[in-house]
């Protein structure tokens, strides 16, 4: 049994010590998944989001897969419930004579260059890159097959490559 | 046949340690002779150095914020009740087990039988005590204690309706069915009163 999923146990089990390091342990994922899904301005809140989430659904888990993975698919869903949040307050503001300014978030994002790729090659690269997940444990926080995260990694890889050799062909000109 | 595109496709699984024999030999096979799949390999293989130097973020540390926000559901008095219970039995277990131990040793009683009597006893009361400091832990211990209890209550039943033991002696061994019990609550409920699920990860 891993550390993690040690001190995951020991929480449950009312362990307060525990939980502290549990969190302390964990918040890099999910904050590093949280600013690359979202952005990285609201990672903090967000990340405290997953982490009330998870503590209030701590005796539900069902031990199908590992409590990282676990808290990992948590964070995911809180990102896909921000991103429905925004596309309905663009709905609402839509009719709106004045457009809101643009987001200073989003323009970070739209330059980094992670932040550029195709949302689900984006999540896929996260995961497995730079948090370091398995491709099994990736389409287990996914909910998607294996070979499906495979090819999201491989194309993403190719965009960025492909991002970077324009990017040094900038430079140069 | 696979074309260039479904090699990349190899060659970034092959990366991340995802591909097998067979994949890799005709990946190694390929790339012999095809110089653009060469360059994405090379490429591929710098890309995620290239791009965690330009990430890197420094996570703040939010434990305390999240914990502050957190508020723990209330644990029921009736399931404090219970773990101080089964503690409690736990150490009565441990003190019994302490006297049959010295009183084996000194030859007052039991002889060998009592100190291995003695060893059982004490592994129930040590692991009564654990259970109550971890219930989360206890589900085996109580199927243990129920075929104890079954045993021993069938046994004081038989021998009290004969005759060679009195009723109020026999009382004792009920406390095992009660600890039976008490346990089997704690290891299959949180002390909020939700049904606790296994953890096999």
């Amino acid at each position: 049994m891993d550390e993690l999923t040690r001190l995951f146990l020991e929480a449950r089990d009312g362990d307060r010590l525990a939980l502290a390091q549990w969190i302390r342990k964990s918040q890099p994922d999910v904050w590093r998944l949280t600013s690359h899904l979202i952005d990285r301005h609201e990672a903090d809140d967000l990340t405290q989001e997953v982490f009330l989430r998870a503590l209030s659904s701590m005796h539900s888990f069902r031990g199908e897969s590992s409590p990282r993975t676990w808290l990992l698919s948590i964070t995911r869903n809180v990102c896909a419930d921000t991103v429905r949040r925004r596309q309905r307050a663009r709905l609402l503001t839509r009719s709106a004579p004045i457009e809101a300014p643009s987001n200073l978030d989003e323009t970070a994002a739209a330059n980094d260059l992670i932040g550029r790729l195709e949302p689900s090659r984006r999540e896929a690269f996260v995961l497995t890159q730079i948090i370091g997940l398995s491709y099994a444990e990736a389409a287990a926080v996914c909910r998607c097959p294996v070979g499906t995260i495979r090819s999201r990694v491989a194309r993403a890889r190719a965009d960025l490559i492909e991002a970077l050799r324009s990017e040094d062909l900038g430079k140069l000109g | 046949v696979v074309d260039c595109q479904g090699f990349q496709l190899l060659i970034s699984a092959r990366l991340d340690g995802e591909t097998n024999d067979l994949e890799d030999a005709a990946l190694s096979e390929h790339l012999a002779k095809c110089s653009a799949c060469r360059e994405f390999e090379g490429e591929a293989g710098s890309l995620v150095a290239r791009l965690t130097i330009k990430e890197a973020p420094l996570v703040p540390d939010q434990t305390a914020r999240i914990l502050q926000t957190y508020h723990r559901p209330r644990v029921s008095f009736r399931y404090d009740l219970l773990r101080v219970l089964v503690g409690t039995l736990g150490l009565i277990r441990i003190t019994a087990a302490i006297g049959l131990f010295s009183a084996g040793f000194s030859g007052v009683t039991g002889g060998h039988v009592g100190t291995e009597l003695a060893a059982a006893e004490m592994a129930i009361g040590v692991g009564l005590v654990f259970a109550s400091v971890r219930p989360a832990r206890s589900g085996a211990l109580a199927v243990v204690l129920a075929v104890l209890a079954v045993a021993t209550v069938f046994g004081a039943v038989m021998d009290a309706s004969a005759g060679r033991v009195g009723w109020v002696d026999e009382l004792a061994h009920f406390v095992d069915a009660l600890a039976a019990i008490s346990l089997w609550r704690l290891s299959t409920r949180t002390g909020s009163g939700h049904r606790r699920t296994p953890a096999t990860a």
